[in-house]
């Protein structure tokens, strides 16, 4: 057996997928050839630390964004279901259609009150559009909100709850860098997201330049207030406004901690090197900064 | 594992039962484009449209293949759609995309994980062979499993496989040996 045929079995047994003859064939070589047995340390300590790849999560429901498509779609499908009044299992229609507008002024309303959305969002974060540069999170969740009502008519029918729904969806991307201008509307909306509404608005004017640097630093997600645990199982998330965050449990993205209000901005969330504890710091309205930690095992935060 | 009959249900017409259905799967829909793209933006944007494909073509699932993997096989054809055009749009040359990832030095140094270096190797290998890789680690699929979402012979499959994980042990030896990190 040469080296070559022994890569193969080498391959297969870091996928498990060798019977014990082959196993004991490949080991007989590994033995004997020292090349392959630094091989075989390599491609297995490679694999598992494949194996070991942080399970991104997306930071905002990829299923609420593309909830007022979904709804268009839906319509579509069955308006088509009427019109043809034959095939009623016909599949949805193609996405881009220009249909006639049968509903006109409810298609209009739709597209105003979408419009005045997209745009108070805009005009509430001028600073996010001009820094996009960053690939940063503000400019994740945007264009697709601006997008939506301009390429297509938005559904009259679109309930409250699914523009509310993707309204929340924008702040929790957007919130993070948002402006002092936007802290009313950036409030009511972290009110429709369950968090604490009296957030302080001074707390808002952190510079955005600052922030992208962090989410070119934190790496696979990018959120400027995020940070994984070495281990791949938590994700520690700043929350709206920074002054809150959670401990998040990557593989089924359950919340298992959320943290009072504080009373300042929460940053340089930080990993110890077993998980076990998260460091952050708390900067106040006057900019000092104190440093804290949070113990996954006991739950709870103290200064240190 | 999405249950069998919340899959009927949302074939038979019910459209709670579709949204549920995108819910439970839009984490993994995401991991898999995330780690193709090597890019959270294109990730999303990748994610939205394979949902949404997932919606309208959710009647054309036949039983007879695993729900998870033809899940897996829209959304790496999408991501492959994206990534060729994306390339001959910049027309960058693979080499060059080698240097692109060494702009970012800098964050590179003081990054402290290992899966970051993994991960940018990953995005240097050929699009086959890191599709493989992505379903083969971040789904844990079986040889079979990644076969049927490719539509790729068995035989394929592990060559790519193989080879990938060659060029990545490769990649990060060198890596290892540059001291960029320290």
């Amino acid at each position: 057996m040469n080296c070559q045929e022994v890569m193969e079995l080498m391959q297969r047994y870091v996928d498990g997928d060798l019977d014990e003859q082959e196993t004991s064939l490949m080991m007989d070589h590994t033995g004997q050839c020292p090349d392959c047995a630094a091989m075989l340390v390599r491609l297995q300590k490679l694999s598992s630390e494949l194996e070991q790849l942080p399970r991104v999560v997306p930071k905002f429901s990829i299923v609420d964004s593309i909830m007022p498509e979904l709804e268009r779609l839906h319509i579509e499908a069955t308006d088509e279901g009427q019109e043809t009044s034959g095939s009623r299992d016909a599949s949805p229609a193609p996405i881009r259609s220009n249909r006639p507008s049968r509903h006109l002024f409810g298609k209009v309303a739709g597209t105003v009150a979408a419009g005045v959305i997209a745009g108070l969002l805009l005009f509430g974060h001028p600073d996010q559009w001009l820094l996009s540069g960053s690939k940063g999170s503000n400019d994740a969740s945007a264009p697709s909100l601006a997008a939506a009502p301009a390429k297509n008519e938005s559904s009259s029918l679109m309930s409250k709850r699914s523009s509310e729904l993707d309204m929340s969806d924008q702040s929790g991307g957007t919130g993070e860098t948002g402006s002092a201008s936007n802290a009313d509307s950036g409030n009511s909306i972290a009110g429709a997201m369950g968090i604490a509404p009296e957030a302080n608005p001074s707390s808002v004017e952190r510079p955005t330049l600052t922030t992208g640097d962090e989410s070119k630093i934190s790496g696979f997600t990018v959120a400027s207030e995020q940070a994984e645990s070495p281990d791949g199982k938590w994700s520690a998330v700043a929350g709206e406004e920074a002054q809150t965050f959670k401990i998040v449990k990557i593989e089924d993205g359950s919340v298992i901690y959320s943290s009072q209000p504080l009373e300042g901005t929460i940053g340089s969330l930080e990993w110890n090197d077993t998980s076990t504890i998260l460091y952050y710091t708390v900067t106040d309205a006057q900019g000092n900064q104190t440093n804290w930690q949070f113990d996954l095992a006991a739950s709870k935060e103290s200064k240190r | 594992m999405v249950e069998p009959a919340l899959i009927k249900a949302a074939q038979a017409g019910d459209r709670e039962a579709l949204v549920t259905l995108l819910r439970e799967i839009e984490n993994q829909v995401y991991r898999t484009a995330y780690y193709l793209l090597n890019n959270e933006q294109d990730a999303l944007d990748a994610s939205q449209d394979a949902l949404i494909r997932i919606y309208t073509k959710i009647g054309s699932y036949e039983e007879k293949a695993q729900f998870r993997t033809w899940v897996q096989r829209i959304v790496t054809n999408i991501c492959i759609d994206k990534f060729r055009r994306k390339k001959s749009s910049v027309s960058i040359e693979e080499h060059e995309m080698v240097f692109e990832a060494g702009d970012n030095v800098e964050t590179e140094v003081l990054s402290a994980y290992a899966a970051e270096e993994i991960r940018e190797a990953i995005g240097k290998l050929p699009e086959h062979h890191r599709t493989v890789v992505v379903l083969r680690y971040l789904q844990d699929f079986s040889y079979n499993e990644i076969a049927d979402s490719l539509n790729l012979p068995l035989n394929t499959v592990k060559s790519y496989l193989f080879r990938a994980r060659q060029q990545l042990q490769i990649l990060l030896q060198d890596y290892q040996k540059g001291g960029v990190r320290g």
